[in-house]
């Protein structure tokens, strides 16, 4: 019983490390600064469906008061297409939340980490983009 | 005692489960109209087709296994497999190389031509189209394609002459497996992520479908300037018959980077 419980708990522990938050995407490193985490809450503005990587528009109020927009970077569209997501899986309007870095340029609103709607992981390559889709039954 | 430390472990399975879990998009059938084989009837676990002049058809939407590093080995969904080679002997030449390698200066993310091992190792869709004498590789990342002459016919004797990024390929038929031979390539691809190939590289690939919905591959790279002995690598595709090749531009968001210097690409010094 213990064995069997110790077993399960190392299987999360590896589907914990198998999600793609823990792998950095291979250009990220040129364009996110590490050393300036930020963290927010917002509107969405728009989401741009575009390769090689789409964006999520976020309104935010600074500190002043002021509506500032970031563009949260987002995986491969194509390859969340085929995980089952689509440029409407997310609405201007929606609430969402942001964990992750800033831009080494200071001019440049692009920012990058973990994505969170209703506290769900939004716009992850889960299943698809790591290890392709379902084959379909013949129709 | 034993009850908590199931109640613990279903407690761990239940937030772990809950964190990865998606808001949306669970993976699910796509649109009936999408999809290469959209509307036919298939037997995944049938027999491989053939073209009119008796060879298989390696025609179709392939998915591969991610391999971002030839010396891994990994089991991934729906039976593909990599099986890498985990000891490379690197040339002093080879070793210099692997050493300077700067991800910062990485020729994929400036949206340059991937090359055959980082274009057939990749993630995103492989569409083969094959005729009696070309076969068409149309790779989905940053939409690159090369159409392989498969008749048996030698490299032209200018080849080496003018070296490319993805080379000079000719394929031929040993039975049921086409051999794809590669050689005259710029020296400025990678073998995967990290390890580095000379223009010497000898590229073999070896496709082999061995029923309607799976294809074993082999690549074999020769390059005596960085490594002392070939290295093998053997993967297995599965054909997505609701997957499509979709358009993939690289350069519709990376080109503000790449004009505002954020992402540069200096040719390395070839040698």
């Amino acid at each position: 019983m213990i064995r069997t419980g110790l077993t399960i708990l190392f299987i999360c522990t590896g589907l914990l490390l198998a999600s793609p938050a823990f792998f950095a995407h291979h250009s990220a490193s040129a364009e996110f600064d590490e050393t300036k985490p930020l963290e927010f809450t917002g509107t969405v503005r728009l989401v741009e469906w575009v390769n090689p990587h789409g964006y999520v528009q976020v309104d935010v109020k600074d500190e002043t008061g002021k509506i500032v927009t970031y563009r949260i970077e987002i995986m491969a569209p194509n390859g969340l297409y085929r995980a089952g997501w689509t440029k409407d899986s997310v609405k201007p309007g929606e609430t969402v939340s942001f964990k992750g870095r800033r831009a080494k340029n200071p001019q440049s609103m692009n920012v990058s980490g973990r994505l969170t709607l209703n506290g769900k992981p939004l716009f992850t390559s889960t299943e698809g983009d790591r290890r392709g889709g379902q084959a379909t039954e013949n129709p | 005692m034993n009850i908590r430390w199931i109640a613990l472990a279903l407690t761990a399975v239940l937030v772990t489960l809950s964190l990865t879990a998606p808001a949306f998009g669970q993976t699910r059938q796509s649109p009936a109209d999408r999809g290469f084989l959209a509307g036919k009837k298939y037997d995944l676990n049938g027999p491989a087709p053939r073209l009119a002049n008796g060879h298989p058809d390696l025609g179709g939407v392939w998915d591969r296994p991610g391999v971002q590093d030839i010396t891994k080995s990994f089991t991934a969904k729906d039976g593909m497999k990599q099986v890498g080679q985990a000891e490379l002997q690197f040339t002093e030449a080879g070793l210099k190389a692997y050493k300077s390698y700067d991800p910062k200066n990485d020729y994929a993310g400036a949206c340059l031509p991937y090359g055959w091992p980082r274009a057939i190792q990749g993630l995103h869709p492989l569409q083969i189209v094959q005729s009696d004498d070309f076969a068409a590789f149309l790779f989905e990342q940053n939409s690159w394609f090369t159409a392989v002459p498969i008749d048996g016919r030698p490299h032209p004797k200018d080849a080496k002459g003018l070296p490319t990024w993805f080379g000079n390929t000719v394929g031929r038929w040993e039975g049921d497996t086409l051999v794809l031979d590669t050689i005259a390539t710029n020296g400025y691809t990678m073998l995967d992520y990290t390890h580095p190939h000379s223009t010497e590289l000898h590229l073999i690939q070896r496709f082999t479908r061995t029923d309607f919905g799976h294809m074993n591959y082999e690549m074999i790279a020769e390059d005596p300037k960085y490594y002392k002995t070939p290295i093998k690598n053997t993967r297995t595709f599965v054909l997505r018959p609701n997957w499509e090749t979709m358009e993939y531009s690289c350069e519709e968001t990376n080109l503000d980077q790449i004009r505002n210097g954020t992402i540069k690409w200096t040719p390395p010094n070839i040698e």
